[in-house]
């Protein structure tokens, strides 16, 4: 028997995965949405695949836990979709967050998240994945809301000051 | 037959300081004392610590982290569960601990060992250095002027109990130390202690002749500075000189090479062994902790040796200087 537990190919990392997915059914079956045993499975699995592409680490439900208890009250999203939107709202979430080195906490990339697909993109997938995504990115490296940005700010008004 | 002794299942010493937590329950589970299930739900606790700690170490702003990071952490959880095992009498006691308690129970007690380790530490410190103050080189002074402060200030008992300490500029005689985290760098600084401790029984010009005789520039040449005195302490045993004069002369390691050729590699290291004690008595040397540490180097030393008789020289293991130089330093 082995205790090497940092390994997505641990059965029991998981099914424990799994499990945590299967629970959300019961807030997510409120809005008439609910994760087979297959789909979760399949959820997992993308999930531990985008984890490990990004080189990152999670354990249990993790960000999909919040994403699905973010978007299950969607209006865009109905039962035939709804493993597959989570599927690619799961791998957009970890490309954002190493695309922008981790800055931003889960709950607040969520939001953001639940803003263009609903607000802005009207629950289009492809103009989320392809010109939001971009925008946010950049948003978030060079917006004004993080904290990254006042350094840069702070780097800018040095260099001003510099030069006068 | 009251007097028949049951032997354990997992014999004291059997298991490695160095990941003793994972040592300890795959050696539980190979004897039967920790069935599967109660190896998955161990494992299943233990996930539960690293997920608290991920979050801890996140101010739960995130779930996922860096992979290097988890395991960095888990490193950390398993060695300090690791440290509260150890307490325990015997290895079956700490495989009860573990199925009977509460492993963040175990986690705590074993945080709590790691912070009153580095807190021994910190005071034992200062009474190395003063074992040494005139016998130095710049890798010496680097190692406890930068290195071990810097570790000491840097230990993270709470998420990076585990860390070893980068200490690389100054060799240790004899360098495998099985632990991890504060206790290793408690065992490198006894050690250091022991070497400081072991050249305070020979007189400073002595040692500085020794030493300048091995290498002129030896202030700014990276070596073990005991060793060099021990080794050149050994060759006067050997040659029946006074070894608290540390002086030898060509003539003496000529000598000692016809001692020594034809030994084996055993004998050698019986022939220095017994020159150690011998040293040890004249020296007035004590502790029982430096003189162990002292044999251990002899297992470093004598391939040293083995090799000064291959090549027919010792005259850089035993180090002599000529008669001259002796009496310029006096």
């Amino acid at each position: 028997m082995s205790f090497d537990l940092i390994n997505f190919s641990s059965p029991l990392v998981k099914k424990i995965a799994v499990d945590s997915l299967m629970e959300t059914n019961d807030l997510s079956s409120q809005y008439g949405l609910t994760l087979t045993r297959e789909q979760a499975v399949e959820l997992s699995d993308t999930r531990f695949a985008a984890l490990s592409d990004n080189g990152l680490f999670e354990l249990r439900g993790g960000a999909a836990e919040k994403i699905i208890k973010t978007f299950c009250s969607s209006g865009y999203i109905m039962p035939d979709n709804y493993a597959s939107v989570l599927n690619e709202l799961l791998e957009l979430f970890y490309y954002i967050k190493t695309a922008v080195n981790n800055v931003i906490p889960d709950d607040e990339l969520i939001k953001q998240l639940d803003y263009l697909y609903n607000d802005v993109c009207r629950g289009s997938m492809d103009l989320l994945t392809g010109r939001e995504t971009e925008n946010l990115i950049r948003n978030i490296n060079y917006g004004k809301h993080y904290k990254d940005r006042v350094d840069l700010s702070e780097e800018a008004e040095d260099e001003n000051e510099d030069e006068q | 037959m009251n007097d028949i002794i049951k032997k354990p299942l997992i014999p004291d010493g059997s298991l490695k300081v160095c990941g003793y937590f994972t040592a300890l329950c795959e050696a539980a589970a190979n004897v039967g004392l920790i069935n599967e299930y109660s190896m998955q739900q161990l494992q299943i606790r233990t996930l539960e610590l690293l997920d608290s700690q991920i979050r801890s170490y996140t101010n739960d702003s995130t779930t996922s982290v860096p992979s290097e990071l988890a395991k960095e952490l888990m490193d950390s959880v398993f060695y300090c569960i690791g440290l509260a095992l150890r307490e325990y009498r015997t290895p079956e006691e700490g495989v009860s601990a573990l199925l009977n308690n509460d492993i963040l129970a175990l986690f705590g007690a074993g945080r709590q060992l790691a912070k009153k380790k580095l807190s021994d530490f910190k005071n034992f410190f200062p009474r190395v250095l003063r074992e040494n103050e005139h016998i130095k080189s710049q890798a010496y002074e680097w190692l406890v002027q930068k290195e071990v402060p810097l570790y000491v200030r840097k230990y993270n008992p709470v998420f990076f109990a585990h860390m070893n300490p980068d200490f690389v500029t100054y060799p240790l005689c004899y360098e495998h130390i099985d632990a991890e985290g504060i206790e290793y760098a408690r065992e490198y600084i006894d050690r250091l202690y022991y070497e400081n401790k072991f050249i305070s029984y020979f007189d400073t010009k002595a040692v500085l002749a020794v030493l300048s005789s091995y290498s002129k520039s030896y202030r700014s040449v990276v070596f073990n500075l005991f060793s060099v005195v021990f080794q050149t302490a050994l060759g006067c045993v050997i040659a029946n000189r006074d070894p608290r004069e540390l002086f030898l002369t060509r003539d003496d390691n000529n000598n000692n090479l016809a001692v020594l050729t034809g030994m084996d590699s055993t004998g050698v290291e019986k022939l220095l062994l017994d020159a150690s004690q011998a040293l040890f008595d004249i020296v007035g040397a004590r502790g029982v902790g430096m003189k162990k540490y002292i044999c251990q180097c002899l297992t470093d030393i004598t391939p040293v040796v083995m090799y000064g008789i291959k090549i027919g020289n010792l005259n850089n293991i035993f180090v002599s200087y000529d008669d001259t130089k002796k009496k310029g330093l006096e």
